[in-house]
């Protein structure tokens, strides 16, 4: 279907407004992974549906903005990311809210094979780093994307992906250590 | 690698590439991060999305939907340039004690004797010039109020100042810090302008060595307080009120025009001020008197739509204001000759007498909205539109007087009118000032305090219930729809769109 979608779009972007019903199949085929981001960078699925929600209407709002509809899905993903990062801030400026604190600790004790101890240190001290570092360190680590991919996706410079995430690693493992890990050495 | 599964585990992990080998500390962050992940998009999350996005799209279409950023960024700069120029006026001021003394000294005669200043050059006659430390000292703290207005502390104790404690909104109020990027030009440029002009009079100001000041020093004191004053009204206007009425945008019209005419009128005077005269000064004033009585029309049509709820005056009494005002302007205009308008033809001075016209009429119409307020024992914002705009007439008229009184004294008093026209005259540019500085406060503090739509039809008790209603401009809460409809003849809306940067892929 996506293939055909995108066509159509590109077809009809040319000659009249972009239609609701294109619009619709490009968001839609991108609201699970779009969720699934959402939710792992927020740790919060109820948050996640927020953004996600607020990401297809402003999305629609920009979607005339949209010169390459062959690259619905890198768009889309900048605008769940902005807003992700912009939850996050507002999470840090002392917004945290009850009941991302509970799906976290829900989610955190989730996985019953991996030592839980470890997975509660890193589940503390990652919502530690800055907004801009947790979104890198996820998209490397849970998308598993390239450098190059990450700094396209977020529009920024190849070597400021590369200082995020150094940062953000270097500043983990701090928060680790000063948490007691166990580290490599129990390993 | 035993955590590595479904998404992760099916593509390799290019970090163990690049880094030399996953560490302990990565593999459990990969578990961590994929034992965060939902199984997919929950139905109820895709039923809410497409149902709220087909009623965002049956929705009109913004007409100007690069406005709100534009103005948004402009106000963000106007916010820096007030702190700079803040912090400027208190270090002039503090160098120039006896400056200020003189200025107090020659205020004096003015406010009460009705003589004419003595020492006109008294403005700067205090031995003050710049020197390098004085000069270093101010850009410090221009680029210390710079940096203080894009803080995001800063962002929190004016969002708090002005929406609440528990009522700030989650986005930033001066997005200047993370647009910069995304900022259109237009606003950059238009930033760029406004600081320019007021660190151009700055310098005018402290470099000045002439005789010749009054009264255009007190013209080029208030028309600054006035360019301080009205810089902050898009930013406000783009903050307090949605835009998805049709009175917010007439609102955003008439503050976007006024700042902009204000910006002109400084140039203009400051040119003026240093003697630089040429034939498209006047031009340019001309146009300048233009925009501003579009301004006063749109701000009048932006109040009236947003209280929604203004009787139509009886027609006698609007006739007789409307043709009594044209009378007093077109006599003030031909007869007296307050304006310059012998030498550009009848199309500037049509223009010149349509401008000024319609300007005033929009006070009398602002005036009017007040008095209905009043009448409506609508909220104290409201009210206050009568004060404002009982001052913005009293500004106006003695300015008729004045020009009719001094052609009466010189035709029937040509030896004792020269020293007393110029006393009056005078004592009408310091009023003039006071007059528009007030004026303009007055609109700040309205459009500051939110008014808030009235509903045609209401009785008074349903008015002060919606009044009571919490401010609006409250960004909507996290996971809330838009508001359905277009929101006019509506209670109040949440007015703030999710500040956010979407960029796109241009």
């Amino acid at each position: 279907m996506g293939r055909d979608v995108v066509e159509a779009v590109a077809v009809g972007s040319a000659r009249e407004a972009p239609t609701l019903d294109a619009f619709e199949a490009l968001s839609d085929r991108c609201l699970d992974d779009s969720y699934r981001l959402a939710a792992v960078i927020l740790r919060d699925p109820v948050e996640a549906e927020d953004v996600v929600h607020d990401a297809v209407l402003l999305g629609w709002r920009k979607f005339g903005s949209l010169r390459d509809p062959s690259r619905f899905d890198a768009w889309f993903g900048r605008i769940v990311l902005n807003l992700c990062r912009d939850r996050l801030r507002a999470r840090r400026r002392g917004q945290v809210r009850e009941t991302a604190l509970i799906a976290e600790m829900d989610m955190g004790t989730r996985d019953e094979f991996g030592p839980v101890a470890d997975r509660d240190a890193i589940a503390t001290a990652f919502p530690k780093l800055d907004p801009d570092l947790q979104v890198v360190v996820a998209l490397r680590f849970y998308k598993d994307l390239q450098l190059e991919a990450i700094a396209e996706l977020l529009g920024i410079p190849l070597g400021t992906v590369k200082s995020r995430l150094h940062t953000g690693l270097k500043r983990l493992r701090a928060e680790l250590d000063r948490a007691g890990w166990r580290g490599e050495n129990e390993r | 690698m035993k955590y590595q599964v479904g998404r992760v585990a099916a593509a390799p992990n290019h970090q163990a590439d690049s880094s030399g080998g996953t560490d302990r500390m990565e593999t459990e962050l990969i578990g961590w991060l994929t034992g965060l992940e939902p199984t997919g998009a929950p139905i109820a999350l895709r039923l809410r999305t497409f149902a709220d996005l087909r009623e965002e799209a049956a929705r009109p279409r913004p007409r100007l939907p690069w406005l709100m950023p534009a103005v948004s960024s402009i106000g963000s700069l106007g916010a820096v340039v007030i702190g700079a120029s803040l912090i400027m006026l208190i270090a002039v001021v503090g160098a120039t004690v006896d400056h200020v003394h003189a200025v107090a000294g020659a205020m004096a005669p003015l406010a009460g004797s009705g003589s004419v200043p003595q020492t006109p050059g008294d403005f700067t006659d205090s031995g003050y010039s710049p020197d390098p430390v004085t000069l270093s000292i101010l850009f410090a703290a221009t680029a210390l109020a710079a940096w203080g207005a894009l803080q995001t502390r800063v962002h929190q104790f004016v969002a708090r100042v002005t929406y609440g404690k528990d009522e700030a909104p989650a986005g930033e109020p001066f997005p200047f810090k993370r647009q910069l990027r995304h900022a259109p030009r237009a606003a950059l440029a238009t930033g760029a302008i406004g600081a320019l002009v007021v660190a151009w009079e700055f310098w005018v100001l402290l470099t000045y060595q002439g005789d010749e000041l009054m009264p255009s020093n007190w013209t080029v004191f208030f028309q600054w307080l006035g360019l301080i004053t009205f810089i902050p009204y898009c930013s406000i206007v783009a903050l307090r009120y949605r835009l998805g009425d049709r009175s917010s945008r007439w609102l955003l019209t008439a503050t976007t025009v006024t700042a902009l005419t204000d910006l002109l009128l400084a140039a203009l005077v400051t040119v003026n001020w240093m003697g630089i005269y040429s034939p498209w000064l006047n031009d340019l004033t001309e146009l300048n008197s233009s925009l501003l009585a579009v301004s006063t029309v749109a701000l009048a049509a932006g109040l009236a739509s947003r209280h929604g709820g203004i009787p139509r005056p009886p027609t006698w009494i609007a006739s007789t204001v409307a043709g009594g005002f044209f009378l007093l302007v077109a006599a003030g205009y031909f007869i007296v000759g307050m304006w310059p308008h012998t030498a550009d033809g009848w199309i500037t001075d049509a223009t010149g007498i349509a401008s000024s016209w319609l300007g005033t009429l929009s006070w009398a119409a602002i005036t009017w909205i007040g008095v209905c307020a009043w009448r409506q024992r609508n909220s104290w914002g409201w009210r206050l539109l009568l004060f404002v705009g009982i001052v913005a007439l009293l500004d106006r008229v003695p300015g008729y007087v004045l020009g009719i009184y001094s052609s009466i004294s010189i035709v029937s008093l040509p030896q004792a009118s020269g020293s007393l026209l110029e006393t009056i005259r005078m004592q009408y540019f310091w009023w003039k000032s006071m007059g528009m500085v007030l004026e303009m406060f007055g609109v700040l503090v309205v459009l500051v305090s939110g008014l808030r739509i009235v509903r045609p039809g209401e009785t008074p008790s349903e008015a002060a219930a919606v009044e009571a209603e919490p401010m609006a401009g409250i960004a909507p809460a996290a996971g809330t729809a838009p508001a359905a409809g277009n929101g006019e003849g509506l209670a109040p809306q949440p007015e703030f769109p999710p500040v956010t940067s979407p960029g796109g892929t241009k």
